[in-house]
């Protein structure tokens, strides 16, 4: 069966740009002024790279195609592409419905472009049935500073699933999403190790502390992880907030602890510091109450 | 010769048997039925109790209250419920009914024994031991004699009636070749029920038949005296008086209580049930009534039968079936309730004493006495007592029964939901909507309280089921909405568009259900014309992206929902995306067979459309 789109299609493509997902014509325009420039940063940087010649029309075809793997090929390839008809037969694909391992491909390469006129379709398969789908448009929608992608990845926190909820966490740890620390804590409660990176690169002084606080609510591994992952970050401040961390890992239970305190105290580095010794000391008392342990 | 001696001899002593057998003269099958001058002549010799007032010789509203617990230490208490006190307490060994007479209450006491008490202070004033191999089936109580009916188990069983008078003599024994019921006294007559189709009524004084009534059309299990009048029965309840001598529905005082089908309704316990001459299951499941006669026939008092069911009272108009009011009993069972003239007396199994206004459900008086207990007897006709506080409303009372959290009332429940619907006013739909969203609910339970709520169509409860749909999926939260099918379906049944963006939201959602999918689109396609058009956007939009998806091909049945209101509601362009996704290669062959099969029911065939050619992009 020859594939190529029916007038009727056509039409119906526009009626869903109009009302479906509200994008296209003058609604693009406008959006694209609203985007935040970081959009366009992302946009610049992923452009640096040569821009590949793409055949557009002949990707379009594979996209479109019974052959699944073919179209996520294709979909790859339109996403290297910075033309706007690159774009557009991804968003125009995406709209009149992939299969979903294409769509998680089509979705990636969408998201790749950092277009404004991008941002409807990404928002939909935000809510895909589909996790991997999902994932992708979440981590999609990490590129943008627009309102609406915030909030649509603020929203994976609260997944079901686990993955789509790592894949927020991803954010967070990329964009150094501040404002995402009691929601990642809440996740390192209930368990994500996702959340264990991401707190550690927005830690703060004040975030170490409240995670100290977690010791016996949060599980014990993860919570020393993230704290030793903390550890590792130079820029905490003075050596008393790292001695508080170190204390804090003390009181959590279990190897995983050791392990932690056991990387830091044996970490290289020019001066002699207090939390390193602290850590050590501790080392040393958790292995005399082993010991003593029957 | 010899041989006609012989033949005299033995019909001599055949006779003499069947005199034996006889005892009283009661209880032959020769005897005469039906006859209006045997029945006069009952009524002649009857002293009419005065109306609305206690058997007892203190004149006083008693409950005689047994005790729960092992037999040995049971009690039976006397409660005057007029002084709201306990009149006397003493240990017996209750294992039967307790009978009320003027001076005595009696009542089997261990294994086999009949102990009469004096109704002034508990104390046993005279016992009679049943003899070996007999099992007591129930008794009656008339003045100072004790009335009961009792079977020989042995090579062949037979039944006796036996009268005691004071001090526990045997007056008179009345023996019977079938089964008897357990007997009821009033006024010097006492009324048997006797092999299910005869009432036999005897002099109490001789224990002589008087009359007999014949039932021709209906089983006699039952037979009740209360202090204005005698009842019999099975299915409908006969008032004895002068057209009972027909013996047949048509012609006697008959009549029965309009109740629903799916409640138990039994007018009076079972008198040839054993089981049943003691305090049972059956005084926690009874019609709860008073009656009289008129030219139309038998009447309930205030036009109201109450059924009772282990802690929920319900009263309906005994004509029409409509519900009055209905009481929740917290927590424990009502073990014994009667209906004495003004008010419903009960007592729970918690030792809970107290007592309803009729003709509201009101509670009157509730107190404690302190037992827990198994049964109770009430002599109380004519008890009054004013309630203090209003009832509640049929609704909050359904509403308190379909929310209760005991599990074993799934008919009730059943019921009262059904009821519920019946009835108007906001509350009803909340009432529904909390037992519907509340997930210890039993299915079935729930399943009614959907159907019911989908079928009140109630657009004034449009933002309660606005709020159901509130709740949305969040792991961090801990929340899930629930019942958004029901909820759906409700709010389509409504057809407000109001409820679209709360739909559309749950459609939006990854963790909705394909089942719940289905429902959402099956409810925006019937919100229709009337503001559907709202949801085209997202109805083309989840048809398109998931017409492709392999998991939705094995059950179509979403998207042919997301079809099917496309195309009530779409339009053209509505048509037009069937039509696409009917043709287009990339949908999934079952979900393309079902598109096909919907555009060919409106009528207007999927045609292949011209090719176009394919855009250019301008790289």
């Amino acid at each position: 069966m020859k594939r190529t789109l029916l007038p009727l299609v056509s039409g119906l493509l526009a009626l869903i740009f109009d009302v479906g997902f509200g994008i296209g014509g003058a609604h693009a325009k406008k959006k694209a002024r609203a985007v935040a420039p970081a959009a366009a940063s992302v946009a610049a940087a992923a452009a640096a790279p040569a821009v590949p010649s793409v055949d557009v029309p002949g990707e379009r075809k594979l996209l479109l195609g019974a052959d699944v793997d073919r179209a996520i090929g294709a979909a790859r390839k339109l996403g290297t592409s910075r033309a706007r008809a690159a774009l557009d037969t991804l968003l125009d694909a995406l709209a009149l419905g992939l299969s979903p391992r294409v769509a998680a491909v089509a979705v990636e390469a969408a998201g790749a472009h950092a277009e404004p006129r991008a941002l409807d379709v990404l928002l939909y398969y935000a809510t895909h049935r589909q996790v991997d789908v999902r994932v992708r448009a979440v981590e999609a929608l990490g590129q943008f500073d627009d309102k609406r992608a915030r909030v649509a990845v603020d929203r994976a926190y609260a997944d079901a699933q686990k993955v789509v909820r790592a894949a927020a966490c991803r954010d967070a740890e990329r964009r150094k999403e501040k404002l995402a620390g009691p929601k990642l804590m809440a996740l390192l409660v209930k368990g994500d190790e996702a959340t264990s990176p991401a707190l550690a690169a927005i830690a703060s002084p004040e975030l170490a502390r409240q995670l100290a606080e977690l010791v016996g609510i949060a599980p014990d591994a993860l919570l020393a992880e993230t704290l030793g992952r903390i550890l590792a970050r130079k820029d905490l401040g003075k050596e008393q907030v790292y001695v508080q961390i170190v204390e804090s890992l003390g009181k959590v239970p279990g190897d995983e602890a050791e392990v932690q305190l056991a990387t830091y105290a044996g970490a290289q580095e020019k001066i002699p510091r207090l939390s390193k010794r602290r850590a050590q000391d501790l080392l040393e008392q958790r292995s005399q109450e082993n010991k003593g342990t029957p | 010769m010899n041989q006609t001696i012989r033949r005299a001899a033995v019909l001599a002593i055949l006779a003499l048997v069947l005199s034996a057998c006889a005892g009283s003269g009661a209880f032959t099958y020769s005897a005469r039925d039906n006859d209006p001058t045997d029945l006069a002549r009952a009524f002649a010799l009857e002293s009419s109790p005065a109306a609305g007032t206690p058997r007892n010789s203190l004149g006083r509203p008693l409950a005689f209250l047994v005790t729960a617990g092992p037999v040995d230490g049971r009690k039976l208490l006397a409660w005057d419920l007029d002084a709201k006190q306990l009149l006397w307490k003493v240990s017996a060994k209750v294992t039967s009914r307790v009978v009320v007479g003027s001076k005595i209450v009696a009542a089997r006491e261990g294994a086999n024994t009949i102990v009469a008490r004096s109704v002034t202070d508990g104390r046993a004033l005279w016992s009679h031991q049943l003899p070996e191999n007999s099992t007591f089936l129930g008794a009656a109580a008339d003045g100072e004699q004790v009335f009961y009916v009792r079977r020989l188990d042995g090579a062949r069983r037979s039944w006796s009636l036996v009268a005691l008078g004071p001090g526990g003599s045997v007056n008179w024994t009345a023996d019977a070749p079938g089964t008897l019921g357990t007997p009821a006294a009033r006024g010097g007559l006492v009324y048997m029920p006797f092999l299910t189709q005869w009432l036999a009524i005897l002099d109490a004084k001789t224990g002589k038949q008087v009359a007999r009534l014949l039932q021709k059309d209906e089983a006699l299990n039952f037979v009740r005296t209360t202090s204005d009048g005698v009842f019999y029965g099975s299915k409908g309840i006969f008032l004895l008086d002068e057209h009972s001598f027909h013996g047949t529905r048509g012609d006697a005082t008959y009549g029965g209580a309009v109740l629903p089908d799916e409640l138990r309704a039994v007018y009076h316990s079972d008198s040839f049930s054993e089981v049943q001459a003691g305090y049972s299951a059956f005084d926690r499941n009874r019609v709860l009534w008073r009656a009289f006669g008129d030219k139309n026939g038998l009447r309930f008092q205030d036009d109201l039968a109450v059924l009772l069911t282990y802690r929920f009272f319900f009263a309906f108009d005994a004509t029409s079936g409509a519900l009055r009011w209905v009481h929740n009993h917290a927590r424990h069972d009502v073990v014994s309730a009667e209906h004495v003239g003004s008010v419903i007396a009960y007592v729970s199994l918690e030792g809970e004493i107290g007592a309803l206004d009729v003709k509201t459900g009101a509670l009157a008086f509730q107190q404690k006495v302190g037992e827990r207990l198994i049964g109770a007897t009430f002599d109380a006709d004519g008890f009054g007592a004013v309630a203090k506080t209003p009832p509640p409303t049929a609704t909050e009372g359904l509403a308190s029964i379909v929310w209760d959290r005991d599990a074993r009332f799934g008919a009730v429940k059943l019921y009262a939901i059904t009821a519920l619907g019946r009835l108007g006013g906001a509350g009803v739909t909340e009432a529904l909507l909390r037992v519907i969203l509340d997930e210890t609910t039993a299915q079935p339970v729930s399943q009614k309280a959907a159907e019911v709520l989908i079928a009140r169509k109630d657009a004034e409860a449009l933002p309660l089921l606005l709020a159901a749909l509130a709740p949305r999926y969040d792991f961090l939260e801990g929340t899930k909405p629930r019942a958004v099918d029901v909820v759906a379906r409700a709010l389509g049944a409504i057809g407000r568009t109001e409820a679209v963006p709360a739909l559309l939201a749950h459609l939006a959602n990854p963790e909705t259900s394909l089942g719940v999918a289905k429902e959402i689109l099956s409810a925006l396609g019937d919100i229709g014309a009337g503001g559907g058009e709202n949801a085209l956007p997202a109805l083309r939009t989840f048809l398109l992206v998931y017409r492709t998806d392999p998991a939705l091909d094995s059950n179509t049945s979403v998207l042919t929902a997301a079809i099917d209101a496309l195309l009530r509601l779409g339009g053209g362009a509505g048509r037009e995306t069937v039509a696409f996704v009917a043709g287009d290669a990339g949908t999934q062959p079952r979900v393309a067979d079902a598109a096909r099969r919907a555009l060919a029911k409106t009528n207007a065939p999927a045609t292949a459309a011209p090719t176009a050619p394919t855009p250019t992009p301008a790289e």
